[in-house]
């Protein structure tokens, strides 16, 4: 039995697939969820990178709370996906893409609040950015447009890499 | 039967060299790269558009407003490429699309809510008065307005691909 046939055969797995709409309803969610992540992420990024001058960097910090919650709604959407149908993940490449820069994206993002994070009080609203801030908005909008695009292309891109 | 007017003039579309490409080219570039375009879009302007509408509702207060109106560029480009894609998605299978009720549920939450978001404009941004207006009850009463809009506008988005709700045969 592979990791994939077993998840089939989960009573977890068979109770999701037997809900009629789940899937519909799961996927707004996760449109509504990728696009609050997006909005806030994306405002943030936007200031890091020395854009929306008069934004203190702190003040756009205070969305956060709004881009984990969006975050939140797409990892437990995103898994009642993969539990209700892992065939279709499990050996897709553009599903791995995605949980890649979904590492990359947050492995960013830890490294903005435990390195850089006690720099932001210090900085003014009209302030340019240092490089390492630009660098790291740069990366996190970069990283999560990638996630949206391989999230929205794996029906088409890379099936069957297994 | 005879077909009526609408439905030549949706053959019209379908039969166009450009609706054929979209629908029927092997490329990623055709068919997945306008729905992906038209996600990024969706991403962008109701997601720049939710920040301004959080500010509103009084959400993160340490961020003056008027700073915020920069996000209309991003959101108008967003909105350019989401009405191109939409038109070419459609047009990729006008006979069956031009029938789905829910394309035309759509598409007047996004009308509203696009005429929700100019309503804001005009009195947050381009008011002369001070920045405290938008703290009046009016803006925040928008701002719901506009969440609950666009909402309902991703909601009737996704259910045109699944709920074959229509005008007739097609």
């Amino acid at each position: 039995m592979t990791f994939t046939q077993w998840i089939e055969a989960t009573t977890l797995s068979e109770t999701l697939r037997s809900i009629r709409w789940l899937w519909q309803w799961a996927e707004t969610v996760h449109f509504i969820g990728l696009t609050l992540l997006i909005g806030f992420v994306g405002f943030l990024d936007l200031r890091l990178m020395g854009f929306m001058r008069g934004v203190p960097i702190s003040a756009a910090k205070k969305f956060m709370p709004w881009a984990i919650f969006g975050f939140a709604l797409n990892v437990v959407t995103g898994l009642s996906f993969f539990l209700t149908f892992p065939a279709r993940y499990t050996d897709n490449g553009a599903f791995f893409a995605k949980m890649l820069f979904i590492i990359v994206a947050g492995l960013n993002a830890l490294f903005f609040e435990t390195r850089l994070g006690a720099r932001v009080l210090a900085m003014g609203p009209n302030d340019d950015p240092p490089m390492s801030f630009k660098i790291v908005g740069t990366l996190s909008i970069v990283s999560w447009l990638a996630v949206l695009y391989f999230g929205r292309m794996l029906p088409y891109l890379w099936q069957g890499i297994l | 039967m005879e077909e009526t007017q609408f439905m030549k003039v949706m053959t019209w579309l379908q039969d166009s060299s450009i609706a054929i490409w979209v629908a029927e080219s092997e490329t990623i570039w055709a068919y997945p790269t306008m729905l992906t375009l038209h996600t990024f879009g969706l991403a962008i302007l109701v997601g720049s558009n939710a920040v301004i509408d959080f500010r509103l509702l009084g959400f993160s207060r340490e961020t003056p407003i008027p700073p915020l109106k920069k996000l209309f560029g991003p959101m108008w480009v967003a909105l350019a490429i989401n009405a191109t894609t939409g038109v070419l998605l459609f047009m990729s299978g006008a006979r069956v699309k031009g029938l789905v009720i829910m394309l035309y549920v759509k598409l007047t939450f996004v009308v509203l809510a696009l005429i929700v978001l100019l309503q804001i404009r005009r009195i947050v941004f381009d008011s002369e008065t001070r920045p405290e207006v938008a703290t009046l009850p009016r803006a925040s009463w928008l701002a719901a307005l506009s969440l609950c809009l666009w909402a309902a506008a991703t909601l009737s988005g996704r259910m045109m691909a699944y709920w074959d709700w229509s005008f007739g045969e097609y």
